[in-house]
């Protein structure tokens, strides 16, 4: 079966502003695949390069090296108009919902904006039509379809702009941090959204968020990043309770318990690798890494093919095959 | 007496439309106690913290009583006084609150003592090589790092209250944990209070000692911290923590969540104002506000509220 | 508050509650129906001579309200005519500056690279030649007359335009909104046209607005010099330049349509700043 999404060895440089040479690597060697109806979590905190991936795989920045191939084709190097013919299948979920969205466009013109491009043919109210459909399907109510998105909350924003991703029924959906700028009582309408139209459609999903807690529960599959190169992918039920890589492992143990009876952890010094940029050589965690040996600074580590599907880039994983325990206290 | 008493604060803001931001909030900070109030947008929390430093915006009225150590903080002249002067730090969301851009942080820091203070200062909030960082401008660091900065800062001139505004909102998630831990450690080593400004309920859970939950611009519980987490009474504090989602939840569950959305500011509802979005919701809700009944340390603002223990 | 068309009701409605903005839009009104349907109406032709009441002050001589110039020629119907020039000119220069400055600026901001250097040089270079040089030479070469006024001075009037439009559009391409019209299979134009000039229309009405009485004045100028409008057509600026000759001895001659130029240019400006302030969508 072949994978619906590839990718092998992307790279996305940024050029650094004020004119100096040095460019930053914001993914440094992606590899990944995705099947067809898969919904694959990309987690990582600031920096990862987990936002500019989901661009890349969008064709919003260009890639400096490495393939992009959906359905076995290569489309990383196709020209701009037959790119354009392919958008269709792939859509994205934008973070902030009032700036992802036209704001002098009513919300209706929004969501059926697509169409005008994927199916020309069609006429005006027959968009409205089926835009007006799609309203419907992410639950909001008619009378919203005439206001302004500076009229309507977070939380129904966010539901049109899933409208208006669904609207040309793709195949993909990446979906860019979709719930962290709305309140948390309104973030679990979305995440339950976003799962119940994947089972009806069929729909795969790349779902980036800094939030481990909701990635492990909706996707089936969890990717972590770290400084822009892909530490470690595993299906959730062994990467939760048995993470490989150390960074996998420092990101679960600092996800907030909320419990009465939970004990606070002494304050730590700032790690002093805190601040600096992905090293030139060696592995990019080992200055924060508490199993750092002198090999890993010098080289780094290829993602590697584990037991039961993983993949971890550590070059000490092969020693702990039952995952690292939470660190004490 | 309380080291920090507020009564009746209520902020309006003028305009086009006029918005009552926060409605008659009484809260009290107690010495050496930490008290988060949590709340979602348009819960007027933020504003509440404002008022009480005098950093409103230019449009806001505060009206009501804040007394710290007795004094009346509002309407009473320069704000940046009121704060250093006075014994009361602040820490913003952002460092870049704090923290000036353009000079050196030794500089800024020694502005309130020595630079052998600022050194100490920087020690103390854990920063390794202090004294390099002392000639180092805020965007050499990390954001984390710029944090602990931005703390030392509101120490520098010991205050006894610390008022601090979604502190770890900002930073990743790896150091959250470590900010939350290193305000907690401080708070005991220096015998100081906080006010905690947040929606992150972890936050919470690994600092405070009691909570005030805002909705709206009131405050509809208020509880011990253990209390509150093991049975919230409110049935948008029971909500809320329920929706929080955990690491813990069976995979492909359903998150829980409150439906609708929160009343934009500004917008004046008769009765309860989570009424629209109650699930144990009466007909009396609709019509009447309740009031805020405190008893045995914990107050609520509801007609029915939730039994302790159960959701 | 709903319906299409709904944010620009917010903002009129925000403007019509700015009275100073509202005065000055009425004055203006009332100055272009004046100038328009004001001459038929008095009586007087602007060239016609009136040998009895020659260099006449304001409220002397029958019929003439605001005296007559050397010539016997009524001063409000030629003052009302230099308006109507005037304002024909400023209104016509200012379309053509916003059709071809907004189209260039946002084509040239949305695209950036290489194409937006390439643009832009063009605006740069165009931007350094001298303008009144250039009216000059095309004054020689193709007569004196309105049309080429007009054709110099649009020349050079969206340029300005031009800066600005690209400078927001830079900024808006980097939206969010923006990316996702791309991401639903939008091409440039359309983008272009539906999402990026939609969106900086406000800044570039009210920089419209503060176009219109900075052509007047250039106008005025060269008209002033004698390379704009000519005899027997009157412009403001040529109606001054004959009034300055008369200053002391006839100062109504210099007095009426300076008053005129001047009302024309502070009503654009309030009204300018008026429609800024109505505009800002984040005025909440």
């Amino acid at each position: 079966m072949s994978a619906l999404l590839e990718l092998r060895g992307v790279t996305v440089r940024y050029a650094s502003p004020g004119g100096r040479r040095l460019a930053v690597t914001a993914v440094d060697d992606a590899s990944f695949s995705l099947a067809a109806g898969e919904m694959l979590g990309l987690v990582g905190e600031s920096g990862c390069g987990k936002s500019t991936l989901g661009r890349a795989i969008l064709r919003l920045v260009p890639l400096a090296a490495g393939e992009i191939r959906w359905q076995g084709r290569r489309i990383d190097a196709l020209g701009r108009r037959e790119f354009r013919g392919l958008r269709r299948e792939l859509q994205l979920v934008f973070q902030d919902p009032h700036a992802s969205l036209d704001p002098r466009m009513t919300i209706i013109e929004s969501i059926g904006e697509p169409l005008r491009s994927f199916e020309p043919g069609m006429s005006g109210p027959e968009r409205d039509e089926r835009a007006a459909a799609s309203l419907h399907e992410v639950g909001l109510a008619a009378e919203l379809s005439e206001r302004y998105p500076h009229q309507a909350s977070g939380g129904q924003l966010q539901r049109a702009v899933i409208a208006r991703a669904l609207i040309c029924k793709p195949q993909l959906i990446v979906c860019d941090e979709p719930v962290s700028a709305l309140d948390v009582s309104v973030q679990g309408q979305i995440v339950n959204l976003l799962s119940r139209i994947r089972r009806e459609r069929g729909l795969a999903g790349l779902f980036i968020s800094h939030n481990l807690a909701v990635v492990a529960g909706l996707c089936e599959r969890v990717m972590v990043m770290y400084l822009g190169r892909v530490v470690e992918i595993a299906p959730r039920v062994a990467l939760l309770p048995a993470p490989l890589h150390p960074y996998t492992r420092m990101l679960l143990d600092a996800v907030p318990r909320i419990a009465p009876q939970a004990r606070r952890p002494a304050a730590r010094a700032a790690a002093a690798g805190e601040r600096n940029p992905p090293p030139a050589v060696g592995c990019a965690f080992a200055a924060r890494c508490p199993h750092v040996l002198a090999r890993c600074r010098k080289e780094r580590p290829a993602l590697q093919p584990m037991r039961d599907g993983r993949l971890v880039a550590c070059h000490r994983a092969p020693e702990w095959p039952g995952g690292l325990p939470p660190a004490a206290g | 007496m309380a080291l920090l008493e507020i009564t009746g604060l209520t902020v309006d803001f003028s305009g086009s439309r006029a918005v009552r931001a926060v409605d008659h909030v009484d809260l009290s900070v107690e010495r050496e106690s930490c008290v988060a109030i949590v709340g979602e947008s348009g819960s007027g929390k933020s504003q509440l913290l404002l008022a009480c430093t005098g950093l409103l915006a230019a449009n806001g009225i505060a009206s009501g009583s804040v007394r710290f150590d007795g004094r009346e903080l509002l309407g009473a002249g320069d704000p940046a006084a009121r704060i250093r002067g006075r014994g009361i730090g602040f820490v913003f969301q952002d460092a870049s609150g704090s923290l000036t851009p353009h000079r050196r942080i030794g500089d800024q820091l020694a502005e309130m003592g020595t630079p052998a203070d600022a050194e100490r200062m920087l020690e103390r909030v854990r920063l390794p090589e202090a004294r390099r960082h002392l000639s180092e401008y805020p965007h050499e660091l990390s954001g984390g790092m710029r944090q602990r900065v931005a703390i030392a800062a509101a120490l520098m001139q010991r205050p006894q209250l610390l008022f601090a505004d979604e502190p770890t909102t900002a930073l990743d998630v790896t150091v959250q944990a470590e900010i939350v831990a290193l305000l907690g450690d401080l708070c005991g080593e220096l015998g100081m209070a906080m006010l905690l400004v947040t929606h992150d309920l972890g936050v919470v859970s690994g600092l405070a000692d009691r909570i005030a939950v805002m909705y709206a611009g009131r405050i509809v519980e208020s509880a011990g911290t253990v209390d509150f987490l093991s049975g919230p009474r409110h049935p948008y504090s029971a909500g809320l923590l329920a929706a929080v989602p955990s690491i813990d939840d069976p995979p492909g569950a359903e998150l829980r969540t409150i439906a609708g959305a929160p009343p934009r500011p500004g917008t004046i509802l008769p009765g309860c104002r989570f009424e629209p979005r109650c699930a144990s919701a009466q007909a009396h809700c609709r019509v009447e506000d309740p009031p805020f009944v405190e008893q045995g340390g914990a107050g609520i603002a509801c007609h029915y509220p939730l039994q302790r223990g159960g959701r | 508050m709903s319906g299409r068309g709904g944010l620009w009701r917010d903002a009129l409605q925000r403007l019509a509650a700015n009275r100073m903005a509202m005065l000055c839009l009425a004055i203006l009104l009332l100055m272009t129906a004046a100038a328009v349907f004001g001459p038929p109406l008095l009586g007087f032709r602007q060239d016609q001579i009136d040998w009895a009441h020659m260099a006449v002050p304001p409220l002397s001589a029958q019929g003439h309200w605001l005296g007559t110039d050397r010539l016997g020629r009524d001063m409000l119907v030629r003052t009302l005519h230099g308006l109507r020039v005037s304002l024909a000119i400023a209104l016509s220069a200012t379309l053509v500056s916003l059709l071809i400055g907004v189209s260039w600026g946002a084509t040239a901001g949305y695209l950036r690279g290489r194409a937006d250097a390439v643009m832009m040089r063009v605006v740069d270079i165009l931007y350094a030649l001298p303008q009144v040089f250039f009216v000059i030479i095309l004054t020689v070469l193709l007569g004196r007359s309105p049309a080429t006024l007009l054709a110099a001075i649009g020349a050079f009037g969206w340029l300005t335009m031009a800066r600005i439009v690209r400078g927001q559009a830079l900024a808006l391409r980097e939206r969010e909104f923006v990316e996702a019209a791309i991401v639903g299979g939008a091409g440039t134009a359309r983008i272009v046209a539906r999402h990026i000039v939609p969106n900086l229309l406000g800044p570039v009405i009210v920089y419209a607005t503060l176009t219109v009485p900075q052509v007047i004045l250039v106008e005025s100028f060269l008209s002033f010099l004698g390379i704009g409008i000519q005899e027997p057509l009157a412009s403001l600026g040529n109606l001054i330049a004959d009034g300055a000759v008369e200053m002391e001895t006839a100062t109504w001659m210099l007095a009426v349509p300076a008053a005129c130029l001047v009302l024309l240019v502070f009503c654009f400006n309030f009204l300018g700043d008026g429609l800024r302030d109505a505009l800002d969508p984040r005025d909440h």
